[in-house]
């Protein structure tokens, strides 16, 4: 198969899988999951055929799909990508099943979740593959998007939904500023993939810095780094089966993985690179991890442990700027992504788990390794996750964050002394943290063995409820799966830092690039040897083991500090929609049709003189030379001369005249006016258009004259500014008018070499629109569909010179060809505008609300469903309206009903 | 002749302009007329001065010394276009009136008294 194909169908399997999980009866779940492990299995499969085919290192893979848009299928299948895609697929499988044991037989949330589920899935795997900026792009927000709908899960709840919001205008805005970035590196650069700028290499010029601060603050944004993170804990009202999902393994490393796919190609050529990336990595890594201890909800918790490891992520892309060795520093960065995963989601899954059967808040938790077999191997599985969470000896966690200390350690020479001792203490704080963490949990669950009331009820108190109501008491195999799935994924880690042979052999063999730290790092994998020759990074796991467990004993630190961002997205949101969005609003939509034409005519004049300078005497040296007063033909200009009069004469009264009928009329003579002036420019179309149309709408304008009262003159306001900006936007036009009629044209030579001689869109339609082709010889169909030479016209019909005419349109009258033929479309959007217009008016008259209630309550319209029916019978029915009354002229009269015989419905 | 008509656009925007800024909504329904007008000759203005050019019709001729057919093709569809706008924006004068009692711009925008 074509690996490009293939690649295409392993991100696709997800997808069709879940819609045809759509069809399938609501009742059938045991299908329904059937067909949802089906996805990830699928694509899984696929990939590993291709892997079997091309190995690790196949590279890029490409289908033109919309050139002219930059946009192509194109994959690269290299290490990173294939990995996150095996990451995706793999743990993907895994909560497919979780989410059965989690929702329970409950056929609703299934038939609703696994869609999304797997929607998410094929973004994630298409952002891991894809090559192409655009392509990159289209996933990008397909993840948003399914991650908006997985949050926001609780329809009803408005808390839930204002986490969906808010989760998805931060990744969103960072979605957008990512675009712009994309864009403009395609655009400055003519590279509109990861490779392509990778084999051409970027320059550390201004607009590639913009570009990348840009496309970073995307990664930013959905990597959760601080300031932007608070999305993060919020997406915790999503079900479990999402956050252990999307909100730590695979979508919140999406921004990781983007300044992964960056580091070789701007690492070394942008000095931003460090500089932005290494503080704002630490912070967050330090601040995650701090305001996690303060937490007391498991998800929460969690939650902020998780912004802490994408900080350390990120810090690990900003330190692999510098060199060590003449090799980039960079160590296992893939083995630190795939750690994070592989203690993150059992941490999310047992978390769920436990608030299934007791509750999430750790003070009624107390004990709770103690209440049974399920609970125990709950609390089992939870507290092994969460010792890789500390990073405890003998777990891949371990070996990941040495490398992280090793990583801080290479850059000393790069970084100043007092910044390089910074980013030691927030390596050696984060890693106390955390372990922390692990204390506590261990001690509430297991040390704390007071009774507690053996609460059973569900947390509500963060993030809203998760959407499984009392069906949590299951029998047979699925209640199992709220474990088994973390058993699984938490047991890689301890097989990576046990047996970090066996590991390196089945899994880090294949995924790593670099094998450069092998070679000068031999001992790392073996802890006994490492320990005999401690360097500082070990001195810094030792510390940070140290003081975490003191830290985890002592009762501080507890619930002492709030994230002060959990009120940056409501302020924000409040700002928005309540003071400054309506201020906004009433500032640019005032409601007075007046404001909105000053506007207009205003910017059209400001940014006409704008345009000169505001240099008045421009208009001198511009005036055009062109403008001849043709004398041969004096008659024909004498009229030219009449009709302006004539109009000018009719548009300066149209204002002046006070008597309506009088001003239609004084409209209409500037019709006829004005078809005549089509006359004088040989446009017989035009004026005949023209003239039945001034007929028709004359006599229309007439009768809604007879419908709407004589109202008495009033006096007329603000006239002085009126007429300057009139007199100045006449002007404008004036001279626009004049100097664009008659600029000189640069023959257009892209139209000179498809069609010889024509010069202008104008002489392509003349040349184009004649059928005085030879068409006995030569029959219609031959000529449209270009079977026929044209060349031979030429001779056989007997033009050889210039003007000799080609085949197309088939008609003698070149506007009337270029209305049918050639512009074909724009003639139907005309007669659908007309008809548009025609349903509009008929819509407007058609029903004849009483005058006394003119703003109808919805009752009222409810009863006149039927009107027009009434009134069909009536003479004139339609159009039958308040004729006023010229006796009352005053008013009076109209407060009659229009129609009598209708009486009040309501 | 492109200056006789470059001056006619020029008159009838500004005429069309005032109009549009009066608060008489049928002054500004005839204002919106009168831009439709003065934008076709805008537009025909620029096929250049007509005289001495035959219309764009080959009856069997070379197309050379004919006018440009394409503004006119333009104001053909922009006509037609207009004239629908035209009844759309008399419908709603009508309905204005039965409606809100007011044809003056500035009692439409206030908000409906309940």
């Amino acid at each position: 198969m074509n690996p490009t194909w293939q690649l295409t169908l392993a991100i696709l399997a997800p997808v069709f899988c879940g819609a045809a999980g759509m069809l399938l009866p609501r009742k059938e779940v045991g299908l329904r999951v059937g067909m949802s492990v089906l996805g990830p299995v699928l694509a899984m499969w696929l990939l590993g055929l291709f892997v079997r085919d091309h190995g690790f290192e196949a590279g890029v893979f490409s289908i033109a799909w919309m050139e002219s848009l930059q946009l192509n299928l194109q994959f690269n299948a290299d290490q990173l990508g294939l990995f996150f895609a095996f990451l995706v697929s793999g743990i993907g499988l895994l909560i497919v099943l979780y989410a059965r044991a989690y929702f329970g037989p409950d056929e609703a949330s299934l038939f609703r979740f696994y869609p999304s589920l797997l929607l998410f899935m094929t973004a994630m795997l298409g952002v891991a593959l894809a090559d192409n900026f655009v392509l990159l792009l289209l996933f990008w927000e397909m993840t948003s998007i399914s991650s908006f709908l997985l949050i926001g899960w609780e329809r009803d709840d408005p808390s839930s939904v204002k986490k969906a919001m808010q989760a998805f205008i931060v990744t969103g805005a960072g979605g957008l500023a990512m675009m712009a970035g994309l864009v403009l590196m395609g655009s400055h650069t003519a590279c509109w993939s990861f490779s392509e700028l990778a084999a051409a290499g970027v320059t550390g010029d201004a607009l590639t810095t913009v570009a990348f601060l840009l496309i970073f603050a995307g990664a930013a944004a959905k990597s959760a780094q601080v300031p932007l993170h608070f999305w993060l804990p919020g997406a915790m009202a999503a079900p479990t089966p999402v956050s252990a999902y999307l909100h730590s393994a695979t979508m919140v490393k999406a921004g990781v993985y983007l300044t992964g796919r960056m580091w070789p190609i701007m690492a070394a050529a942008l000095p931003i690179w460090p500089r932005l990336i290494i503080p704002l990595g630490a912070l967050t890594m330090v601040y995650g991890a701090f305001i996690a201890l303060q937490k007391t909800d498991l998800k929460q918790i969690f939650a902020y442990t998780t912004v802490s490891q994408l900080g350390l992520l990120m810090c690990m892309y900003g330190l692999s700027a510098f060199e060590y060795h003449h090799q980039p520093n960079l160590v296992w960065d893939v083995t630190q992504i795939l750690n994070h995963a592989l203690y993150k989601a059992p941490l999310f899954i047992l978390a769920g788990a436990i608030g299934h059967v007791a509750s999430r808040e750790l003070p009624e938790l107390k004990g709770f390794f103690w209440r049974g077999g399920q609970a125990m191997i709950m609390s089992l599985v939870l507290l092994l996750a969460a010792y890789g969470l500390a990073a405890g000896p003998g777990t891949l966690s371990f070996t990941a964050k040495e490398f992280f200390f090793y990583q801080i350690y290479h850059a000393k020479e790069a970084i100043p002394s007092p910044w390089f001792w910074v980013l030691v203490s927030a390596g050696v704080a984060t890693g106390m943290f955390n372990v922390a963490i692990f204390v506590r949990l261990f001690r509430t669950l297991v040390l704390d063995r007071e009774p507690s009331g053996h609460k059973h009820g569900h947390d509500h108190a963060h993030g809203g409820g998760h959407g499984h109501g009392d069906h949590g008491h299951e029998t047979g195999i699925w209640p199992a799966f709220l474990w088994i799935p973390g058993l699984i994924i938490v047991s890689f880690q301890f097989v990576g830092g046990l047996a970090p042979g066996l590991f390196d052999h089945w899994v880090l063999h294949h995924i790593e690039p670099s094998r450069f730290y092998e070679a000068h790092l031999p001992s790392l994998l073996d802890v006994a040897a490492h320990l005999a020759h401690p360097e500082l990074p070990l001195i810094m796991s030792g510390v940070a083991i140290a003081l975490g467990v003191t830290l985890g004993l002592a009762p501080v630190l507890r619930g002492v500090f709030k994230d002060p961002f959990d009120h940056a997205y409501p302020g924000f949101y409040t700002l928005v929609t309540k003071i400054v969005g309506p201020q906004a609003f009433g500032f640019v939509q005032r409601g007075h049709l007046g404001s909105y034409i000053t506007f207009v005519a205003v910017s059209m004049v400001g940014l006409f003189f704008w345009s000169f300078g505001f240099d008045l005497t421009a208009f001198a040296r511009q005036w055009p030379e062109g403008i001849v007063f043709e004398t041969d033909q004096f008659s024909e200009l004498t009229l030219g001369v009449l009709l302006t009069v004539l109009v000018c004469l009719t548009a300066v009264l149209l204002p002046i005249v006070t008597d309506r009928a009088s001003r239609v009329l004084v409209l209409g003579t500037c019709g006829f006016a004005v078809t005549a002036v089509y006359y004088l420019y040989r446009a017989p179309d035009l004026a005949l258009t023209q003239i039945s149309i001034e007929i028709v709408s004359l006599i229309l304008f007439l009768l809604v004259l007879s419908l709407i009262p004589r109202e008495a003159p009033k006096a007329r306001m603000w006239v002085a500014p009126r007429v300057v900006l009139s007199i100045l936007v006449g002007g404008v036009m004036f001279w626009l008018t004049l100097t664009s009629s008659l600029v000189v044209r640069p023959p257009n030579p892209s139209m000179a070499v498809n069609n010889g001689t024509a010069s202008t869109l104008g002489q392509y339609f003349m040349r184009n629109s004649h059928h005085g082709i030879d068409t006995e010889h030569f029959p219609r169909e031959q000529l449209t569909s270009g079977l026929v030479d044209r060349s031979q016209f030429h001779e056989g019909d007997g033009h050889h010179d210039e003007a000799s005419l080609h085949p197309g349109g088939g008609g003698d009258n070149i506007v009337n060809v270029i209305l049918v033929d050639f512009r074909g479309f724009d003639t139907m959007g005309e007669i659908t505008v007309l008809a548009l217009a025609a349903m509009g008016v008929w819509t407007l008259l058609r029903k004849v609300p009483r005058l006394d209630d003119e703003y109808c309550s919805p009752g009222e319209y409810g009863n006149d469903a039927g009107g027009f029916g009434d009134y069909a019978g009536e003479p004139g029915g339609l159009l039958r309206v308040d004729i006023p009354d010229p006796s009352n002229s005053s008013g009076d009269g109209h407060a009659q009903p229009a129609v009598a015989n209708r009486s009040p419905q309501s | 002749m492109t200056l006789l008509t470059a001056i006619m656009v020029g008159v009838i925007f500004a005429s069309s302009v005032y109009l549009m800024l009066g608060r008489e909504l049928k002054g500004v329904c005839m204002g919106v007329f009168l831009l439709g007008h003065g934008a076709n000759l805008a537009i025909i203005a620029t096929s250049r001065s007509p005289i001495g050019l035959q219309p764009p019709v080959l009856g069997g001729h070379s197309w050379q010394g004919l006018v440009d057919p394409l503004p006119q093709a333009l104001i053909l569809t922009a006509i037609v276009i207009g004239f629908a706008v035209q009844a759309f924006l008399l419908t709603l004068l009508v309905v204005s009136w039965r409606r809100a009692k007011t044809l003056e711009l500035n009692e439409l925008a206030v908000e409906p008294a309940h």
